[in-house]
């Protein structure tokens, strides 16, 4: 069964299909059909037969027109050859395949592809419904060109040039298309001509091929001797525009004017376009609709010669009667509004081209997409015209207003006048004054402060501890505090080394601060030049211990390992170790040390001795020297029901009260007072910042009322 | 994800870790002087001693970075570049008299005793001056009930600590000693002892998970 290719995706359908099973495309264009009473009218000067003799008459018709096609034809030959195909076969169709065979050689036979070997093979035997239609117009087309040739060559060429004009484009996969019956149907029917063909007796009888309407367009031109009508007929679909009158004086010499007869016979002809390419010899479905006579170059007296028809006319003869379109109310109300108008006008129907490619390939009239994308437009009065509700216009004044104050030049602000820190400076005036003060008060005669009376009890058993140590074995004080806290730590931490120093207890200091053995030089330096105490022989530095909790934790199990040099060693050890002094033998670990003594102001260094030191430091106690905002933290230790902590020293009240009980001397006395003149000092200050706000806050109350 | 990069580290951080966890719970006198236990305290000893190594280095690389920073501050002459000048040739004079007399010399106790300690006991004392402005200014701006009670504490407390408005021979002074007394040796070592309870979880909880390879500092 014969099939038919669909032009868009190549997709073989079946013969009768309308429309592509793959793509929907359509597989027959759409061409309107003329009038019956049109193609009777063109069969007229007894080229194409009455539409009664179609199915009867036919041998005597096609007779004529094989006889007329013979003279000066050089497919005579061809034509006299009898009719080998079979019954199912239209015998027209088959000797015109084999006439036309003889035209076209063909490409070598071992380069056919086998579709179209079948094909050709097929053709030789073919049945009515598998003669391919196409070829036999294009073999027409052939033989007509051949047969205009010679008197085209004697006068201006203009239809070789006409028929290089003409647009080539062809519908994609259009040379691999099958005609198929249902074809007929949409294409009009050709009358055969100069051959001996019957046509097919299925055919419709308003329907004629269109090669072989071609092939009438040639005909009458070699038999009056001038292609006129047939060019003529060409323009008729032309658009009204190019049919201009040619006048008598611009007629070309060597073609005569036609007479009327002649134009009106070729205006009645049905016309198609050159359906085969130059080159190539490729059929063309196009229609005669597809013609681009924009792209022909016509003579001028054709253009005038068409250009006597009225369009009007032809419009209102050919245009069906329709009624104006009309929109219904609720299509109306959901069309939009028409806010852009477009300035190009859509032009009359029979002036648009028609789709020569795809799913729309025939129709004419397709909505054009360049009017509505690329063409500029021009927007109408409607819409500037804005809806603006109270609120959006609100908002847009907002907007304005904030745009223009943006503009506006705002003037420098004056430059607040710097306030004198009147009050920073009182208080510091004050504390300095207070501090100042006790040191001629010896001079002016005032008592100072009396000493504390009340005794911590935390005080008595760290004094205790400190008389019970013995003195064969050193004891460690650590340094580990910053110079900021020496004013405080220096006065606490000074009645307990006194007190050591005074029971001739040697001492071993260490710090992980790199500022801490240069204060515990100067601390110790100071108190030993009271008791005669000698650095090397009564106390001894080691120095600086890096690598913070890690290193404490190692100088608590191997203290010769990590402290190597020392600080500041007598000239005796001055190049040797500082595990060398006597005052260190038998120590290897941090237990074998009487006591360790830990000067800290910060908690975390507190916690770290306290921790890090407590699985090796055994029996030996751990007394903290603290500043007095450390101690909270750090008393915990001390008042565990197993204390890591022995004891705790902090704070200035403590040291003095730690020398009134231990015996020693009190020469704290210039510090005392300035200790407590400072504390005055700030309760004062403390009291009048309450009553200053107790005072305004008294104005407000009085000032609302 | 680097398998076999991130066993490698976690098995060297979990096991270093664990080594020196395990120095906690042996008593060193129980140690025997050979054996396996004897090894890996020795093992111990030396992984601290890298420690403390590494934080001296740390160190180092701290004051090197300290002065490139400010070097290129002096350099690009941004912002409070005069004070990285100075810095810098006090850190180069100091450095280079460290270097050649000893960190112990009297050249560099000179320069400790005579600029150092005193700037930063003036430091300390303008805390005192800066705490007195705030306090009074918290009394006489803001007349709330925790400024009220803010102050007065710290009034009761300081009364309490020594001479000032009361003198320790005074009847009252004995009473507000002991109020500053109950107030830090019970309500402050309270909230201290708090403090260090949540210290203390949050260490053990951060121990283990490095120790469980839960949290890798060192990187995957």
């Amino acid at each position: 069964m014969a099939e038919i290719r669909c032009p868009m995706c190549s997709t073989m359908n079946q013969e009768a299909a309308e429309v592509c099973s793959n793509c929907q495309a359509r597989l027959t264009p759409l061409v309107a059909d003329l009038p019956p009473s049109e193609q009777h009218d063109s069969g007229a000067e007894g080229r194409t037969p009455p539409q009664s003799d179609a199915n009867g008459g036919n041998d005597d018709w096609l007779a004529n027109i094989r006889a007329d096609a013979a003279m000066g034809s050089g497919v005579e030959d061809h034509a006299a050859e009898p009719e080998e195909a079979d019954d199912a076969a239209p015998d027209w169709l088959g000797r015109l395949r084999e006439a036309d065979s003889s035209i076209e050689e063909g490409p070598p036979s071992d380069k056919i592809p086998d579709w179209m070997g079948d094909f050709i093979a097929a053709g030789d035997e073919a049945t009515e419904e598998e003669v391919p239609e196409w070829l036999s117009r294009v073999r027409e087309r052939r033989e007509a060109q051949t047969e205009e040739q010679p008197e085209s060559d004697e006068g201006e060429d203009w239809i070789t040039r006409l028929r290089e004009d003409t647009p080539d484009e062809q519908p994609a996969g259009l040379e691999d298309l099958k005609p198929s019956p249902d074809d007929d149907e949409s294409i009009e029917k050709p009358a055969p001509q100069a051959l001996d063909l019957d046509p097919p007796p299925d055919l419709p009888d308003t329907q004629v091929p269109q090669d072989d309407l071609a092939g009438e367009q040639v005909i009458p031109s070699q038999e009056a001797g001038d292609i006129a009508p047939s060019v003529d007929s060409v323009v008729d679909d032309s658009p009204p525009a190019m049919q201009e009158p040619i006048s008598p004086d611009e007629e070309v010499e060597w073609f005569p004017a036609p007479d009327e007869r002649e134009l009106q016979e070729a205006e009645e002809l049905l016309h198609v376009p050159a359906l085969l390419d130059d080159e190539t010899g490729d059929a063309s479905a196009i229609e005669l609709s597809d013609l681009n006579l924009d792209s022909i170059e016509l003579p001028d007296w054709l253009g005038e010669l068409k250009s006597e028809t009225p369009p009007a006319a032809e419009d209102e003869g050919e245009g069906p009667d329709l009624a104006p379109a009309t929109l219904p109310s609720w299509l109306e109300a959901m069309r939009p509004v028409d806010t852009f108008r477009s300035e190009i006008e859509i032009e009359a129907e029979e002036v648009l081209p028609v789709e020569s490619a795809g799913p729309l390939a025939g129709l004419r009239g397709v909505l054009l997409a360049e009017p509505v994308v690329a063409m500029p437009r021009s927007a109408s009065t409607a819409a500037a015209r804005l809806e603006v509700t109270e609120r959006q216009y609100a908002q847009g004044e907002l907007l304005q207003r904030l745009v223009e104050e943006e503009e506006k030049e705002i003037p420098p602000a004056k430059a607040e006048r710097r306030r004198l820190p009147l009050v920073r400076w009182g208080i510091a005036f004050v504390l300095l004054l207070a501090v100042i003060l006790p040191f001629g008060f010896s001079q002016l005669g005032i008592e100072g402060y009396a000493f504390p009376s009340v005794v911590s009890r935390d005080l008595e058993p760290l004094i205790n501890l400190i008389s019970g140590i013995p003195t064969e074995r050193p004891a460690l004080v650590v340094f580990d505090y910053t110079p900021g806290y020496s004013g405080e730590l220096d006065m606490v931490a000074g009645a307990l080394l006194e007190h050591m120093v005074m029971r001739s207890l040697p001492i071993i200091t260490v710090s992980t601060r790199p500022t801490g053995p240069p204060l515990a030089e100067g601390l110790l330096n100071k108190i030993a030049a009271g008791y005669g105490a000698v650095n090397g022989e009564s106390y001894l530095h080691l120095g600086y211990l890096s690598g913070g909790p890690t290193a404490v934790q190692l100088f608590s199990i191997a203290p010769r390992s990590v402290v190597l040099t020392g600080y500041h060693l007598p000239d005796s050890l001055s190049e040797g170790s500082v595990w060398e002094s006597p005052l260190l033998q038998g120590v290897q670990r941090l237990s074998d040390f009487n006591l360790v003594v830990v000067i800290t102001a910060g908690t975390d260094t507190a916690r770290t001795w306290v921790e890090q030191t407590h699985p090796w430091i055994g029996d030996t106690p751990l007394v903290m020297v603290l500043s007095a905002g450390a101690e909270p933290l750090v008393r915990p230790y001390f008042e565990a029901s197993e204390p890591q902590v022995d004891g705790i020293l902090t704070g200035l009240p403590a040291a003095v009260s730690y020398r009134q009980y231990s015996g020693l001397p009190l020469e704290t006395g210039v510090q005392w007072d300035a200790f407590g003149m400072g504390m005055l000092a700030v309760e004062l200050t403390l009291i009048a910042g309450g009553a200053y706000g107790v005072g305004l806050w008294l104005l407000r109350l009085r000032k609302r009322r | 994800m680097k398998i076999g990069t991130y066993l490698l580290w976690a098995a060297m951080a979990v096991g270093t870790g664990l080594i020196v966890l395990l120095g906690y719970f042996v008593q060193i006198d129980q140690i025997p002087a050979d054996g396996l236990i004897r090894n890996i305290f020795e093992l111990r000893l030396l992984i601290m001693r890298w420690a403390v190594l590494l934080a001296a280095v740390s160190l180092g690389i701290g004051l090197f970075n300290m002065f490139l920073v400010h070097w290129m501050k002096v350099s690009e002459q941004r912002t409070g570049w005069k004070y990285s000048a100075v810095l810098i040739v006090t850190f180069l004079v100091t450095l280079t008299l460290g270097l050649i007399f000893g960190p112990d010399s009297r050249v560099v106790l000179f320069l400790f005793n005579s600029i150092q300690l005193p700037v930063e006991t003036s430091l300390s004392a303008l805390l005192a001056v800066t705490l007195s402005m705030a306090g009074f200014r918290l009394v006489a701006q803001r007349k709330d009930l925790i400024s009220l009670v803010f102050v007065g504490t710290a009034l009761i407390v300081l009364i309490g600590s020594g001479p000032g408005l009361l003198s320790t021979e005074n009847l009252f002074f004995g009473f507000f000693a002991g109020l500053r007394n109950w107030l830090a040796q019970v309500a402050a070592a309270g909230g201290a002892r708090g403090i260090l309870l949540g210290v203390a979880l949050g260490s053990i909880v951060t121990g283990l998970r490095v120790l469980l390879a839960v949290d890798r500092p060192y990187g995957d």
